[in-house]
């Protein structure tokens, strides 16, 4: 089971990036840029993914804030016909301890969560003369020739995730 | 004799960083961050402060190091000239690769990622630690410290955990570095004496022409006597509770700073 937590106003990570791709990095073919803390969780319930991460955020913070914060349960690309869309998950290579989290969790909700991860998601939306893609890895993430932005080459890993 | 410290958006410690530098003669001015470069190039050398530059956003110090300055400031650290990186300076020398290990290469090398307590996250730290300096005399910096020498200084991080690329990268580092001990100079790897996880208890690090030197403490912090705390069990906290320390322990820093541009000048 999966959400995607959203800044309901402004995302400041998000603004900071796209300013240093276009302004301070010349890459002007990334036009747009979103972040989701992205919260995959192993759950036994019958209950649907919205109406498990809705229990959650009525009865606790811990994976969002729902004064500042809202949530999908799954990602859609942008409509239009100038951009497509990237979505790339940038997690650490650790693998952390979050039992601290889930005993909470399983306390205040009253659920069986089994594991919890956190990863981030960055919905790129690249210009459709480009390779998208190619786009992404080439210039947003580190490879070869760059050091990238969105994930550091050497404590993170990523992903690209199907639209 | 000038020495240019860098001001991002959300430095925060670069007024501290040019009193210590303008106590041991040096002159020093706050050099924002969009200068012009002809500017910035009149300069003898550069401190990058500590702080929160472009708060933190993405990751510390990764949109500060997509600055143009930053490309200017790596072409400097090429041409010798002394680069000093404190705290969020030392992050985002790392992320511009200026602090790479091994120079026949241009990517980052280097990272600070967040620190860990075994596997987990355990957040910010504010505190004095200890550290020893090993090869102190291959560093522009810290030529005037013994290797014997155990230091106290503080810390103020979230983001201090040194990491290397692969192994044979950390094994192969023969530069200065700023190791984290307890008050007796021993090396544990454990919390709290390495308080933030970091590979080969590393605080600070310097590239291996001996200019650039980058570490997570902030030796302005330690720059007068009545910077170290008296509760410390440390030989210059029993000075200053009997009123006889006269000096921070990390003057030395700014005054092998002054020397060296004395010396090229």
């Amino acid at each position: 089971m999966e959400c995607f937590v959203y800044q309901k106003h402004i995302d400041l990570h998000a603004v900071s990036a796209l300013e240093a791709i276009n302004t301070f990095m010349n890459l002007t073919d990334c036009k747009r840029l979103s972040r989701y803390v992205h919260w995959t969780i192993d759950v036994d319930t019958t209950e649907t993914p919205s109406e498990f991460f809705t229990k959650i955020t009525e009865k606790s913070y811990y994976l969002l804030n729902p004064n500042k914060e809202g949530f999908y349960t799954a990602l859609q690309p942008s409509k239009g016909n100038d951009v497509s869309t990237i979505f790339v998950d940038v997690f650490p290579k650790v693998e952390l301890d979050n039992t601290v989290l889930v005993d909470k969790l399983n306390l205040q909700c009253g659920t069986h969560i089994k594991r919890i991860q956190k990863a981030v998601t960055w919905q790129c939306e690249i210009d459709c003369q480009q390779d998208s893609k190619a786009y992404v890895k080439t210039h947003l993430l580190p490879s070869e020739t760059s050091s990238g932005i969105l994930a550091n080459p050497i404590y993170e890993s990523f992903c690209f995730l199907n639209n | 004799m000038n020495v240019a410290v860098i001001q991002f958006p959300g430095s925060n410690c670069e007024y501290e960083t040019v009193a210590s530098l303008k106590e041991v003669g040096i002159e020093a001015a706050i050099v924002p961050w969009n200068s012009n470069l002809s500017y910035v190039a009149s300069f003898k050398g550069f401190v990058l402060p500590g702080g929160f530059s472009f708060q933190d956003r993405v990751r510390a110090g990764v949109v500060s190091s997509k600055l143009p300055i930053l490309d200017f400031i790596k072409e400097k650290a090429r041409d010798g000239f002394p680069i000093l990186g404190i705290c969020n300076g030392c992050q985002i020398l790392a992320e511009s690769g200026i602090l790479s290990v091994d120079t026949a290469q241009s990517n980052v090398d280097v990272a600070l990622s967040p620190n860990m307590k075994e596997s987990t996250y355990h957040g910010f730290v504010c505190d004095w630690v200890y550290v020893k300096i090993t090869n102190p005399q291959d560093s522009l910096f810290t030529r005037y410290f013994n290797d014997t020498d155990v230091i106290p200084i503080q810390i103020n991080h979230g983001e201090g955990n040194f990491k290397f690329l692969n192994q044979d990268i950390a094994n192969s580092i023969s530069s200065t570095q700023l190791i984290y001990t307890n008050e007796n100079g021993d090396v544990i790897n454990n919390y709290p004496i390495n308080p933030n996880g970091s590979d080969y208890n590393i605080a600070g690090l310097s590239n291996k022409q001996g200019n650039v030197f980058a570490m997570m403490p902030h030796p302005e912090r330690g720059m007068f006597w009545y910077h170290v705390p008296r509760y410390l069990n440390h030989d210059m906290a029993n000075q200053r509770r009997d009123g006889c320390l006269e000096e921070g322990p990390w003057r030395k820093m700014f005054e092998s700073l002054r020397d060296y541009i004395k010396e090229i000048s």
